[in-house]
């Protein structure tokens, strides 16, 4: 039976290739074939150049005291000297540490949610209900961290919040929850899974309807049931969009959310809280430090490129298909 | 039929698109028109063409003000309306940065301090200071040499202020009513104000039965809502301040915040200070909710129109806040908060204007209380009336934003009595705190130049030290001695460079004053004769 299974899995996957074997025909063929396509994709590809990579010279800014009025090319070359205001600073590894554990928080929990609530989802048999379910869980991505935080701050309260009446009422001691280096990183996650896992569910439901019905169909003719088909169909069959998405956070990982952390941290947390952008951000208001904010960014970015990169050739190398 | 329904929908929206860049283009021919009409003589009778910036005030199109200002000072105002703080400084760099576009009043503030220096550099800002001395009748009689000094550049003047606080404009409130429901005198002694405190926050002062009041609360992570706790001490955390022997120091390292932070740690450890006075807070809903007893901060919450004072009594219709004199500490000593006597915001006139001495004047006029008043209130009678010496508005805040009341805030604004939205009882209030603030404002230096490398290099990181180990001392997470070693810390992370600089920049800039009091005094005062 697994066999059988294994092998309408290989099909089932070929077909979702269009049928197209790879490495075939070349590419002026191609494009005479498919023009109108190419035309299609031609004026996203020009406002991809232009205003993407075209603009990535800016970048030389990080290697300068960027003076707004001199403009980028009359601005003094200073070197490296930013990214040692960046790297020499006693406070240095803590933002580091802090940036790479809350973002591996985040993926720790947040990256496996969105999976799980989408097979949940698409277990429902009623459809309005599930359509209902699906509409209320996107919302919380629409609202902005500025009015979410507010609500969190109210929400926390450590007289009047709702949490810590509920905790009061039970006889406990009330917490003030964002003064409290122990519970603020957890605040942070639940909050950002809170957020965000009703969007994220998006991609996983779209590649979970994709999937061949017949599938379905003969195993439960072989005796399987719900929680076997969605170990040994759904599952596999999401394999690939997993993987993509996993590559692409891993590439995120030096943005551990600005806007949340700067809206939510205090001095109080600053320990565990304070990561990169936080940082910079606060040298940036002293000066309108651009320079500083753009060698920190020009960092964040060469890492994650050496992240994705890797985690490309390794995923390619379990024999799947990789980023690119 | 859905074919040509598709055809025209297409066009539809080209159409669209095209109206709206011919607007765009509309816009920007009229502006640089203003800037175009190359050396002519504005004749007596032709109205003085002036492009203004605006960020304050309603920023109504065409309003009733704009038009009754144009016909008082005979002009035609061409007001540039700026986008929101988000993108005003983009906005403001872009209209500098193209000749076509460059207003000739530019409206700015401290944030873009570093620009201004640039756009000084670059000839682009002229300098006022011959028309201050021949028709600024209105600013010099309005603004006094300590706040002009901070528009004095080299000789000569770039910048005048928009927006100036008055010289003190917070003091100590309290709770009358729960002081009269505990048999409490009014504190003047910090002994007594944190026993005050202690009964606000156990002794249940609003006899509702529950036990959730708090004796003090303020707004959240800002040094000077702690003021009757540190100012009895002379400590001033956020500051540099002037030492006895002359010196410059950074007011977090002197000693007596040490003895000011430890009585602040007590207190929260008894529960008697709000928790979120350190990570976040709105105070404004803290106020409004009544459920604290004291709080150090605005003295305009006593007019009658205060909107926070109006829902507070809404919400509790027995409370009644009052004022209180600034707490004495244990050697008697008591400041209220000066304010910084530069402004906050300013006005330069720039290469743009064709006749920069008439703009000049416009802009003077601007400054006397009669035009002041029309401008941010109306016309007596029509759209306010004063009963009892009280302001009373006669227009719905709709009404006041349609006929764009309080169009120039920002541009020129008026602190004194042509501010008539103050009661006589909240100007006297203002007098008696300018006094009462005089002791701080004797020791805190306020820089005129905004712009000091050192500072600019190790500022941010000294003020995430102090407040990270400051609050952590409150908490009572850190000891009272991590003090030390903040001071250490202080020292060795750029605070001794930071120190000299600032004492660099404070000679100079006493030389500076008095250079500049003499050309105040044999110039500017002139004026008056």
């Amino acid at each position: 039976m697994k066999s059988l299974q294994r092998g309408q899995l290989k099909i089932a996957n070929i077909i979702q290739d269009n049928g197209v074997l790879k490495g075939r025909g070349n590419i002026g063929r191609d494009i005479k074939r498919d023009k109108y396509l190419y035309l299609l994709l031609l004026p996203g590809i020009i406002c991809l150049f232009i205003f993407r990579y075209i603009p990535m010279y800016g970048v030389v800014i990080a290697f300068k005291e960027y003076n707004i009025f001199a403009g980028i090319a009359n601005s003094p070359w200073v070197g490296f000297l930013q990214f040692e205001r960046l790297f020499r600073n006693p406070e240095f590894s803590r933002i580091l540490r802090n940036t790479i554990l809350i973002s591996a928080y985040k993926l720790l929990w947040g990256f496996p949610a969105p999976i799980i609530l989408a097979l949940l989802l698409n277990e429902l048999k009623n459809q309005r209900f599930k359509k209902f379910t699906q509409t209320v869980l996107y919302l919380p991505h629409f609202i902005s961290w500025v009015i979410f935080a507010g609500i969190i701050v109210a929400f926390l309260n450590p007289t009047t919040g709702v949490i810590n009446d509920i905790i009061s009422y039970f006889g406990g001691r009330k917490i003030d929850f964002l003064a409290n280096k122990r519970m603020f990183r957890s605040i942070l996650v639940i909050t950002d899974l809170y957020k965000g896992v009703g969007w994220g569910t998006i991609v996983y439901l779209a590649a979970i309807s994709n999937i061949d019905p017949t599938l379905y169909e003969a195993a439960i003719v072989d005796g399987a049931n719900r929680f076997r088909q969605m170990w040994h169909i759904t599952l596999p069959s999401i394999r690939s969009v997993v993987v993509i998405l996993l590559i692409l956070s891993l590439g995120n990982i030096l943005n551990a959310g600005f806007e949340q952390i700067f809206l939510l941290y205090n001095p109080l947390v600053y320990e565990v809280a304070d990561i990169i952008d936080t940082f910079v951000y606060r040298r940036g208001l002293v000066e309108s430090n651009y320079s500083l904010g753009a060698a920190a960014g020009l960092f964040k970015n060469v890492v994650a490129l050496i992240l994705i990169w890797s985690a490309n050739h390794i995923v390619k190398s379990f024999g799947e298909d990789g980023l690119w | 039929m859905k074919k040509w329904l598709t055809f025209l929908l297409i066009l539809f929206l080209m159409i669209i698109n095209v109206v709206g860049c011919e607007s765009t283009r509309e816009n920007s021919n009229a502006s640089s028109s203003n800037g175009d009409t190359s050396g002519e003589e504005v004749a007596k009778d032709q109205p003085l063409k002036i492009t203004m910036t605006l960020m304050g005030g309603p920023k109504t199109e065409s309003s009733w003000v704009e038009k009754e200002l144009e016909k008082e000072l005979n002009v035609d105002f061409n007001f540039i309306m700026l986008p929101g703080w988000e993108e005003v400084k983009t906005k403001i760099n872009l209209l500098m940065s193209d000749p076509d576009q460059m207003p000739d009043v530019l409206w700015w503030w401290n944030d873009m301090y570093k620009e201004f220096q640039q756009w000084v550099a670059a000839g682009l800002i002229v300098d006022m200071m011959p028309y201050l001395k021949k028709h600024g009748v209105n600013y010099l009689k309005y603004y006094g040499s300590d706040v002009l000094f901070y528009s004095y550049q080299d000789g000569k003047i770039y910048r005048l202020p928009g927006d100036v606080a008055e010289p003190s404009c917070m003091t100590t409130i309290i709770r009358k009513d729960w002081l009269d429901n505990l048999g409490l005198n009014i504190p003047t002694t910090l002994e007594e104000y944190i026993n005050v405190l202690r009964a606000f926050t156990y002794n249940d002062p609003d006899r509702n039965g529950k036990d959730d009041t708090y004796g003090f609360s303020g707004q959240a992570r800002e040094w000077r809502s702690f003021a009757p706790f540190l100012y009895p001490f002379k400590a001033d955390p956020g500051n540099f301040v002037v030492t006895e022997d002359g010196t410059v120091k950074h007011g977090s390292v002197l000693p007596q915040v040490k003895q000011a932070l430890k009585v602040i740690q007590d207190c929260y450890k008894e529960g008697l200070i709000d928790p979120t006075i350190l990570t976040s807070n709105d105070f404004n809903e803290i106020f409004v909710n009544g459920k604290f007893g004291s709080a150090y901060r605005w003295i305009l919450y006593f007019n009658p129109s205060n909107n926070q004072m109006r829902s507070f009594k809404a919400n509790n219709p027995n409370g009644e806040y009052i004022y209180i004199e600034p707490i004495k500490g244990p050697d008697g000593f008591s400041t209220d908060e000066p304010e910084d006597p530069a402004g906050w915001c300013y006005v330069s006139i720039t290469k743009a204007a064709e006749n920069p001495e008439e703009v000049f004047k416009v802009l003077d006029r601007l400054m006397s209380p009669e035009i002041f008043k029309l401008q941010a209130f109306g016309r007596e009678n029509e759209h306010y009336r004063i009963v009892d010496g009280m302001m009373e508005s006669l227009v719905s805040p709709e009404e006041s934003t349609s006929l764009g009341l309080g169009l120039l805030t920002w541009i020129s604004s008026r602190k004194d009595e042509a501010n008539i939205i103050n009661t006589p009882e909240v100007i006297e209030l203002f007098k008696r705190r300018e006094q009462t603030s005089q002791p701080m404002r004797e020791i805190r230096v306020w820089f005129k130049e905004r712009t000091r490398p050192k500072w600019a290099e190790y500022g941010a990181d000294l003020e995430t030290l102090r407040d990270e180990i400051f609050y952590g001392i409150i908490t009572g997470e850190l000891p009272i001695d991590e003090f030390d070693r903040y001071v250490e810390e202080f020292y060795a992370r750029g605070g001794r460079e930071v120190e000299e600089e600032a004492n660099e920049f404070y000679q100079r800039q006493l030389k500076e004053q008095k250079e500049f009091m003499e050309i105040y005094k044999n110039e500017l005062m002139r004026i008056n004769n």
